[in-house]
């Protein structure tokens, strides 16, 4: 496993939006994109940094904390991330309709509003015993909720109700 | 087409700053540059890439066409970018959604056609979503319909098509049930027949001068209860078997219409929720035809009856008595939700305690050899304590809510003695002036008055369920195979086995392509060997031989006939393929044997057995040839299964032989015995065969080396193996990993 240290490596973006990193050894690659190892349980840790054009070995190293980084140099990983992994995190439940076999969703997640449908199906809602939710909407969106049980009463109410 | 749905401001600036070029392409993504959900515009004119946040007219960027090195639709995870690689640097210019990437991906190959100066087709342009024309609404891609304005009655009115045989049955379920009901009625009222007039003393010589009725009346209310559990005996009985009859109808139809199904389809769905449709939807509307309906029948027609009777024997009673009815009824309205979340919580719990235990003990073996019993004992008991704490919680609710409501309605009866008193101290003669009789005669209907009411109140919850599960059974029974006769299929009881493929393009999902393009002649009565990597394509090209699925692009044609012309039986009938995973039923080893052919004689069923070297392990089996396989046949080697496939195969003398690593897990020894079986067996008919172990491949005529869904060598083995290419390479470190297993072992 080739841990990265953070002190000894910068990552920069250029004016198109290309992310770039320099190495220790003063190597350049770019672009690099950076993927969670842990998304669900652990995003703050281990993050795969990788060049995409480089097919044979695309991983250039492990970086084990997102902390350990300057606040503008974790910017540019949280922005890639962002990107590379959509995930939105439900924060809140307004509402959940039920109509002809499909739930439709009004929720608020922490990429803004959004309505979508789920069809009232096992495999579209998985409930881990730490309480975590996955949702699969129709169109094969994803959505999370890290754990249900601390969502507001209401949302709580909404979503009991629907689960499986 | 979504271009006509640009903003007017991005167009004109589009127009101001290209005159010359008409926009030729244009797509509105779901998320905006700062990863939140929003939309921005992807804009192509014959020259120029462009991207607009939102309504504004700013381009955030402008590229020109023939700047861009490469091109292309990215996924992500959950989402996806157009990503653009200039001299300079490699950045996407908008992301998307996974609901749009099919979208996008076909606009991004339109983008490339403008960039080589080839025309946009349909296949570049993106339909409109389609909208709702009742409600304006988006209607989501995988739908057909707009989920919020589905018309409910018809789900209703076609479960009663499926009833429609038995229309005479239900008529008679229906006077039945009158019947029934009608006799219900009649047992209060005898009761104040008894006290009003049987057991009324004469005022002043104390004795009962109509107490020759007593016998007479007690022998009305016997008949009354015997005729009243005779019909609704009758009733439950008929409705029962409608019911039955009609979910076994509807049962036979969506199993019918997912075995014509193509595999698409399966790809696309969980088996599990397929299951689900033909157990779970299935039971849910036995459940409200058999149980619920005629329920909810009889509840009607008793509401109706008590309900007019009640107003009969006294409606200023009734006036009163309606404010605990309304009460209760406004009670459970406010309640049964809320239950029903606790019930809900409850339920998912235990499912959830039950999945645990089932995952825990079908893995026993491996909790055991690693020593984690003490594991899998914490796990049981955290999620024993929810469901407990679920169960306590639902117990503690129910405590205050169940006995609140019967003190409801018993308010009911309360106010009957109140009020009622009162009526009766005015005397008969009075107006509204009512008799003992009567007061216990009206407590009787006011009791026989709230069951139906109960029910009726979970009428809603229960035809809502039914529906939904209507909706999911109909959507199977609608849905159209992609793989179907043409209508002018052509007959072709006998087929020689040539086999040709002509520019085949094939891919699972739309825009990732499996074969590429792929050509291939393979005359008739010709081995053909199939080599490559996992993940090449093999399998899938033989997939498409079988018809299993239809190729995008391009053509296969068996003797000279497009596949699709061809009527599918005749097809299958013709092909014998040993699939890559075996997969046997439960039943017995002649059961899966036969499979291919249900009226072969026990003799060519040993002989195929003999040819597969399945013979062998068969006789030393205790029970031989009945010998029962377990479940997929889990009681049998991975060796032993592929054997039996195969003498599947070799049972149906199919003329095209399809051979998917058939022998890949038997032993090298068995192996080559098989090989000799199979190349008696196929003299004198089209084989195709994939082989793990490319030494097996030596005798066919030809082997075709596949790569990436694309022919990347082609020839008979010493002719490749002298080329020294691809194939020889393969060969090379196959050998030296043998040597290596060789010396190791
Ligand atoms: N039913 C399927 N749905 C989606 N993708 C599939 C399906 N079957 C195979 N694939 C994919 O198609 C590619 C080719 O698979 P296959 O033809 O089975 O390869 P092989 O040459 O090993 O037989 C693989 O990348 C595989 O993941
Ligand atoms: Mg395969």
């Amino acid at each position: 496993m080739n841990l990265l240290d953070p002190t000894q490596i910068t990552f920069s973006r250029s004016a198109e939006g290309e992310l770039r990193l320099r190495l220790a050894d003063g190597s350049v690659h770019a672009p690099v994109h950076c993927r969670r190892l842990f998304p669900l349980t652990d995003p703050g840790h281990y993050i795969s940094v990788q060049r995409p054009d480089d097919k044979e070995q695309p991983e250039i190293g492990i970086l084990k904390r997102l902390d350990d980084l300057s606040p503008d140099q974790r910017r540019h990983v949280t922005e890639d991330l962002q990107h590379q992994h959509f995930l939105p995190e439900i924060t809140d439940i307004v509402d959940i309709v039920s109509l002809h076999g499909l739930d439709e969703w009004s929720v608020v997640t922490d990429r803004g509003p959004i309505t979508f449908f789920v069809s009232g199906r096992k495999e579209s809602m998985v409930v881990t015993p730490e309480n975590l939710l996955l949702l699969t909407d129709i169109e094969k969106c994803r959505y999370r909720v890290t754990d249900y049980t601390t969502l507001t009463p209401r949302a709580r109410l909404l979503l009991e109700r629907t689960l499986p | 087409m979504e271009r006509d749905k640009l903003p007017q401001p991005i167009a004109e600036a589009v127009a101001a700053r290209y005159p010359d070029e008409p926009i030729r392409l244009a797509i509105s993504s779901d998320i905006a540059h700062h990863g939140q959900y929003g939309t921005e515009w992807l804009v192509a004119t014959g020259g120029h890439l462009l991207v607009f946040p939102g309504d504004s007219a700013t381009a955030t960027h402008d590229l020109a066409l023939s700047d861009l090195e490469e091109l292309k639709a990215v996924d992500t995870v959950g989402a996806g970018a157009v990503t653009v690689r200039t001299p300079s640097a490699t950045y996407h210019v908008i992301s998307y959604t996974e609901a749009r990437s099919d979208d996008f991906h076909k606009v991004v190959d339109g983008i490339k056609a403008l960039k080589e100066g080839e025309a946009v087709t349909e296949h570049h342009t993106v339909s409109d979503r389609k909208r709702c024309e009742q409600c304006g609404r988006a209607i989501p891609e995988s739908m057909r319909a707009c989920p919020h304005c589905l018309k409910r009655r018809q789900a209703v009115l076609r479960i009663f098509s499926f009833s429609r045989p038995y229309i005479w049955q239900i008529a008679a379920i229906f006077l039945i049930s009158s019947l029934s009901t009608m006799a219900a009625l009649l047992v209060p009222y005898m009761s104040k027949l008894f006290i009003d007039f049987v057991f009324r003393p004469d005022a002043e010589s104390g004795t009962f001068p109509h107490g020759g009725w007593h016998l007479w009346c007690v022998a009305a209310i016997f008949v009354a209860y015997a005729l009243q559990s005779f019909f609704s005996g009758w009733q439950e009985r008929l409705s029962g078997v409608v019911g039955f009859k009609t979910v076994y109808d509807v049962r036979a139809a969506i199993y019918k219409r997912i075995q014509e199904l193509s595999l698409t389809f399966f790809d696309k769905r969980h088996t599990g929720s397929i299951m689900a449709r033909v157990n779970q939807d299935t039971g849910e509307l036995q459940r409200l035809l058999v149980d619920f309906i005629p329920i909810s029948l009889e509840s009607l027609l008793s509401l109706v009856g008590v309900g007019i009777l009640l107003f009969v024997v006294s409606w200023r009673l009734t006036l009163f008595v309606m404010l605990p009815i309304a009460g209760t009824i406004l009670l459970l309205r406010l309640i049964v939700p809320v239950v029903r979340v606790f019930f809900h919580r409850y339920f998912h719990r235990r499912s959830r305690l039950s999945a645990l235990v089932n995952d825990s003990l079908s893995g026993i073996r491996v909790v055991k050899s690693f020593g984690q019993e003490t594991l899998e004992m914490d796990k049981f008991r955290r999620t024993s304590q929810v469901y407990r704490d679920a169960g306590i919680d639902l117990v503690r609710r129910w405590s205050i809510y169940h006995p609140l409501m019967h003190f409801t309605i018993m308010c009911g009866a309360v106010l009957v003695w109140l009020v009622g008193g009162r009526l009766v101290f005015r005397g008969t003669e009075a107006p509204g002036g009512l008799s003992i009789g009567d007061v216990v005669a009206y407590s009787g209907y006011l009791m026989m008055f709230y069951r139906p009411v109960f029910m009726l109140t979970r009428l809603a919850q229960m035809i809502t369920n039914a529906l939904t599960a209507a909706d999911r059974v109909f959507d199977i029974i609608d849905t159209t195979p992609d793989i179907q006769d043409a209508p002018d299929a052509v007959a072709m009881p006998h087929i020689e086995g040539h086999i040709a493929l002509d520019n085949v393009t094939f891919g699972y999902t739309r825009h990732q392509p499996v074969i590429k393009e792929l050509t291939l002649d393979i005359p008739a009565n010709s081995m053909i060997g199939l080599v490559g990597k996992s993940g090449a394509g093999k399998s899938t090209l033989i997939n498409l031989m079988s018809r299993l699925y239809d190729v995008d692009s391009g053509a296969l044609q068996v003797d000279g006939v497009d596949v699709r012309q061809i009527r599918q039986a005749d097809l299958r009938r013709n092909i014998g393929v040993v699939l890559q995973e075996t997969f046997l039923f439960t039943g017995s080893i002649l059961q899966n044997i036969s499979y291919a052919k249900p009226d072969a004689t026990r003799e060519e069923v040993i002989a195929a057995a003999i040819s597969a070297h399945a013979h062998e392990f068969i006789i030393s089996k205790v029970d031989g040839y009945d010998t029962l396989v377990g479940e997929r046949g889990s009681r049998l080697s991975g060796g032993e299964k592929q054997r039996i496939a195969i003498a599947r195969a070799i049972l149906r003398n199919p003329r095209i032989l399809i051979l998917d690593e058939a022998t890949s897990s038997v032993d090298v020894e068995t192996e080559e015995k098989i090989q000799q079986a199979l190349a008696n067996l196929t003299r004198g008919r089209t084989t195709i065969a994939i082989a793990h172990r490319l030494a097996t491949l030596r005798n066919c005529d030809q082997l075709v080396v596949i790569e990436d869904g694309e022919i990347s060598e082609m020839g008979t083995h010493k002719e490749l193996m002298q080329k020294e290419g691809a194939f020889s390479k393969l060969v090379q470190s196959q050998e030296a990993h043998s040597t290596i297993i060789a010396v190791e072992g």
